[in-house]
C-alpha cells in the first residue's frame, strides 16, 4: 500500500443536512467512484431504527472519459443498539447503481450490510466495522469497444444478457467521528474489502480500483 | 416493527424477482480465452525459471526454431496492450529480417501467471527463454515498446552478445529520477480512475478475466495525458489486456509517492546502435527521451514521430514503420 494508493481510493464526501422533526434532508457532494451529487433522505421510526434513501447523479465532468453516465439508488436503514458509552449499529442497503461508459452499460443490484461495534466518548466515537456486500447479478449489454476486442481472436464475441457476478466483498476496518461544534461532524472509516469466499488472487499495489483497501472520509454541516 | 417487516419483505421480493427473470451468463465470457483454455490458438510452451507457461504468438518469415541463423526481429507489445496493435506493421519489416512476436505471459491471449512470475527479473528471463526456444542459433533485433523498453534493456544490459540492435519506443525513464522529470502519469483523482473505484465495488477482481475486463477501461478511458486529441482518442486494437501484469510493473517502480529505481546499469557498454522512437504529444516523449534514456547508450539514435501521442503505432503506423525499416536495414548491413 503506497500513499498513492490511499489517495486514489478515498471517498470524499461532503453533506448539507437539515431535519424536519423525525425526517431529514441532505444534500451532498463526493467522489463516489465518480464526482457525483447526491440527494438523501431518512425518516427515524423511533430512537433507534431509522430507514432512508439516497439517490445519486454524476456530475458534468464525469462524462468521455469513460464513464459517461453512472448514478445510484440506495436504500438503508440503520438500528442503533447504543447502551451507555458502548454503541452497536447494523446498516443493511440495497443499491441499484446504473453505468453507462466504455465497457458498455450495466444495471446491476448490490446488497450489503455493515455492523459497527465502538465506543461513544461523547463528542467522538471510535469503532470496529465489518460488513458484507454482494452483486448477485447485473444486465450488462457490452459496448462496441468490447465486441471489438474479439476481432481477430476465432472466438464469438460476448452478447447482450445478463451477467452473474459471483463477487463478495468483506469489508473489514475502523471507524471514527467527531462533533466539531453544534453543527460540524466529521467522520472516517478505513479498512480493507476483501473477498473471503474465492481462491483467487488478491490484486493489490495498484489504484486501478483493483485495492483491497477502502477509505470514506465525510464532514457533515447541520444547518439545525 | 411493522415498517422493518415490510422493508425486508420488499428487499427480498425484488432479489428473487430478478434472480427468477435471468438467464445467467458467466462475466468470463466477457473477454476472449487464452492459449491456455482454447488449443486452437497459435501457441508455443516456454520455460522461465523452470515455470512453463504457453505464449500465444505470431512469426513472419520463418518457422519458429528454424533460423537458419540469420537475425530474427523481436517485437513485445507494452502494458495494457497485446501484439493485436502490431499485426499490420509487423509483415512490413520482413524485408531484411524474419520478424517474431508474442504476447508477453500474462498480457493478451498467453497464459495468465502468478504476480512473482511477472517481476521485471522474470520479464527479462522470457525474452531469454523465447530467444532459446525461437532463435536459438542467431541474433536478434529487440523492439520494446512503452513498459518493454524497460524489459529489452535489461535484456540488453545482461544478453548484449546476442543482440544486433535495440528498439525503444517510448520506453519510462530507465531511472526513478528520469521518470520524475516526466511527473506522474496517473492523473490522481481524475474521474477516469475514479471510474475504476466505482467499478471495483461491484465487479470484484476475483480472477483473471475479471481483472482484464476491468483494466479495459482504462485503456479507453483517456485517463492519461498521451493522445494528440484526448477527445478522440486513437482506439487501440486489443484482444485482451493483462491486468494483473500492469499492476506488478507498475507496483515495481512506484514507492511512495515517487520513483526509485536504477535500470541503466551495464547499458552504457551496449556496442550496438539504440534507435529510440518518440512523439511530440508524450510526456515520455522525445524531449523527454533527449534528457534522459539516449544519454545511457554510447549510439543512441533518437527519431521524432510527430503529431503522435504515445500511441504512436496508432496514430502514426506509416512514420513508425518507416523508421523501424531504416534502422533494422542499417543494422543488418553494416
Amino acid at each position: 500500500m503506497t500513499k498513492r494508493n490511499i489517495i486514489q481510493t478515498l471517498i470524499l464526501s461532503c453533506v448539507l443536512a437539515s431535519v424536519y422533526g423525525q425526517s431529514s434532508i441532505a444534500i451532498e457532494l463526493n467522489t463516489r467512484g465518480f464526482y457525483s451529487a447526491g440527494l438523501s433522505y431518512q425518516y427515524a421510526l423511533d430512537e433507534a431504527f431509522t430507514i432512508g434513501a439516497t439517490m445519486e447523479i454524476p456530475l458534468g465532468f464525469a462524462a468521455d472519459r469513460g464513464l459517461d453516465k453512472a448514478g445510484r439508488l440506495s436504500v438503508f436503514s440503520r438500528y442503533n443498539g447504543a447502551e451507555s458509552s458502548l454503541y452497536w449499529e447494523v446498516l443493511p442497503e440495497i443499491s441499484f447503481l446504473w453505468l453507462e461508459q466504455e465497457l458498455g452499460n450495466f444495471v446491476t443490484l448490490m446488497l450489503g450490510a455493515d455492523v459497527e461495534l465502538g465506543y461513544d466518548f461523547g463528542e467522538a466515537k471510535l469503532g470496529f466495522l465489518t460488513g458484507l456486500e454482494y452483486n448477485p447479478l447485473m444486465f450488462f449489454d457490452p459496448g462496441a469497444f468490447v465486441q471489438s476486442t474479439f476481432e481477430g481472436s476465432g472466438q464469438a464475441a460476448p452478447p447482450a444478457g445478463w451477467y452473474a457476478n459471483s463477487g463478495l466483498n468483506w469489508r473489514v476496518g475502523l471507524t471514527t467521528a467527531w462533533e466539531l461544534g453544534d453543527h460540524f461532524d466529521l467522520g472516517f472509516n478505513a479498512g480493507l474489502r476483501l473477498q473471503p469466499v474465492t481462491d483467487a488472487p488478491l490484486f493489490s499495489g495498484f489504484p486501478y480500483g483493483n485495492l483491497p483497501f477502502f477509505s470514506e472520509l465525510s464532514c457533515v454541516y447541520s444547518l439545525d | 416493527m411493522g415498517n422493518k417487516k415490510t422493508f425486508w419483505c420488499l428487499n427480498l421480493f425484488l432479489t428473487l424477482t430478478l434472480f427468477g427473470c435471468a438467464n445467467i451468463l458467466e462475466l468470463d465470457r466477457l473477454v476472449p480465452q487464452t492459449v491456455k483454455e482454447n488449443s486452437g490458438l497459435p501457441s508455443l510452451e516456454i520455460e522461465v525459471f523452470d515455470q512453463r507457461a504457453l505464449i500465444h504468438y505470431r512469426a513472419y518469415g520463418f518457422t519458429p526454431g528454424d533460423t537458419s541463423g540469420q537475425t530474427i526481429t523481436f517485437l513485445m507489445h507494452g502494458s495494457l496492450s497485446d501484439m493485436k496493435g502490431y499485426l499490420d506493421i509487423a509483415p512490413q519489416l520482413t524485408a531484411d529480417t524474419p520478424v517474431f512476436m508474442w504476447d508477453l505471459r500474462g498480457n493478451g491471449l498467453s497464459e495468465r501467471v502468478p504476480a512473482k512470475e511477472l517481476s521485471f527479473r522474470w520479464m527479462c528471463e522470457e525474452i531469454e527463454s523465447v530467444r532459446r526456444l525461437v532463435a536459438p542459433n542467431s541474433k536478434i533485433i529487440l523492439l520494446g515498446y512503452s513498459w518493454s523498453g524497460i524489459f529489452a534493456s535489461l535484456y540488453a544490459a545482461q544478453h548484449p552478445e546476442n543482440l544486433e540492435g535495440l528498439i525503444l519506443i517510448e520506453p519510462p525513464g530507465l531511472k526513478g529520477e528520469y521518470q520524475d522529470i516526466a511527473g506522474s502519469a496517473l492523473n490522481l483523482l481524475g474521474s477516469g480512475y475514479l471510474g475504476m473505484a466505482y467499478l471495483s465495488e461491484f465487479l470484484s477482481p476475483i480472477d483473471h478475466e475479471m481483472i482484464d475486463f476491468r483494466s479495459l477501461a482504462i485503456l479507453e478511458a483517456g485517463v492519461r495525458d498521451f493522445f494528440v486529441d484526448i477527445d478522440n482518442r486513437p482506439t487501440m486494437p486489443v484482444w485482451r489486456v493483462g491486468g494483473l501484469a500492469v499492476s506488478v510493473w507498475e507496483s515495481e517502480v512506484i514507492s511512495g509517492m515517487g520513483y526509485e529505481y536504477d535500470y541503466t546499469h551495464g547499458l552504457g557498454t551496449f556496442p550496438h546502435p539504440v534507435l529510440f522512437l518518440a512523439t511530440d504529444h508524450s510526456p515520455i516523449g522525445y524531449d523527454f527521451q533527449q534528457r534522459t534514456n539516449t544519454n545511457e547508450f554510447q549510439d543512441p539514435r533518437l527519431v521524432k514521430i510527430p503529431n503522435a501521442g504515445h500511441r504512436l503505432i496508432v496514430e502514426q503506423p506509416e512514420a513508425v514503420t518507416q523508421a523501424l525499416q531504416d534502422y533494422i536495414q542499417e543494422v543488418i548491413h553494416d
